[in-house]
């Protein structure tokens, strides 16, 4: 289960609507490399780790990432907001007002819906956690795109935090799969 | 010895492994053996040390000043 604290984990402050960077932001709540993909992709994998250490840092990671899904998505409700339909139109966001008004929606900034497809789980714990490392290495190159991309000030510092976290949690990984492939404890080690 | 005869296992000192400290160098610790294999990925053992205050821990975006790694592009 999970407790629910009311808060983001960083605070979102945007400088005024601004629905061109929102539509590039999207690609971080339902694109490949985004935060959903992320969450679920850990929090799927855990179930087939072979020791509790690795199944707490995914679910630990898992869970950060579900709070930084929230964070995207404040980033684009408020980049959205009072944003009228002809702006959204004339910022590329036509399509998405169009099925989706100002709601949320798990897409990539081409409206390219989010798919199961984007993750993987093998059950093999080396294979699942280079592939979580992967995907936090994308995650941080995308962050830097969007952070070339952002005319927001605001935007862009808590964009600084978000790809700081993949950094940590590329480390995190790392150290998951040295702790696997043991070589801490081979029979080898004299 | 792996069955070709050549040496299939690295063994390295624990000091080798970039940025980690040398513990070796402190008084009445052993020094442990880690394994290195060819086709295998590792990153460096990351220790506890100095940690940023909770402030600065949430503006840096972690606790630890040495995983801090901004963006400068």
């Amino acid at each position: 289960m999970w407790v629910y604290q009311k808060k983001l984990e960083y605070p979102v402050r945007v400088s005024g609507p601004n629905p061109r960077l929102a539509k590039v932001i999207i690609t971080q709540y339902g694109g490949p490399d985004g935060e959903l993909s992320a969450s679920l992709r850990y929090l799927n994998q855990r179930y087939s780790m072979p020791t509790d250490k690795a199944r707490g840092l995914l679910t630990d990671i898992g869970t950060e990432e579900l709070a930084h899904m929230e964070i995207v998505a404040t980033i684009f409700y408020k980049l959205t907001r009072g944003v009228s339909p002809e702006q959204m139109q004339a910022a590329g966001l036509g399509g998405h007002y169009a099925q989706h008004n100002h709601a949320l929606f798990w897409s990539d900034p081409e409206g390219v819906p989010w798919i199961a497809a984007y993750v993987q789980a093998t059950g093999d714990p080396i294979t699942d956690l280079t592939e979580d490392m992967n995907a936090e290495q994308k995650a941080r190159s995308t962050y830097e795109h969007l952070i070339h991309l952002s005319d927001d000030p605001c935007v862009t510092d808590v964009l600084r935090f978000l790809r700081q976290r993949e950094v940590v949690h590329f480390q995190r990984f790392g150290e998951a799969l040295n702790d696997l492939q043991g070589f801490l404890s081979s029979k080898k080690v004299f | 010895m792996n069955s070709n005869g050549y040496q299939s296992t690295f063994i390295y000192p624990y000091p080798n492994i970039p940025g980690t400290p040398n513990i070796s160098a402190q008084p009445g610790v052993s020094m442990p053996m880690f394994q290195f294999q060819l086709a295998h990925a590792y990153v460096p053992w990351h220790y506890m040390g100095q940690v940023f205050n909770p402030a600065e821990a949430l503006a840096h975006g972690t606790l630890f000043p040495e995983l801090f790694s901004p963006y400068r592009g």
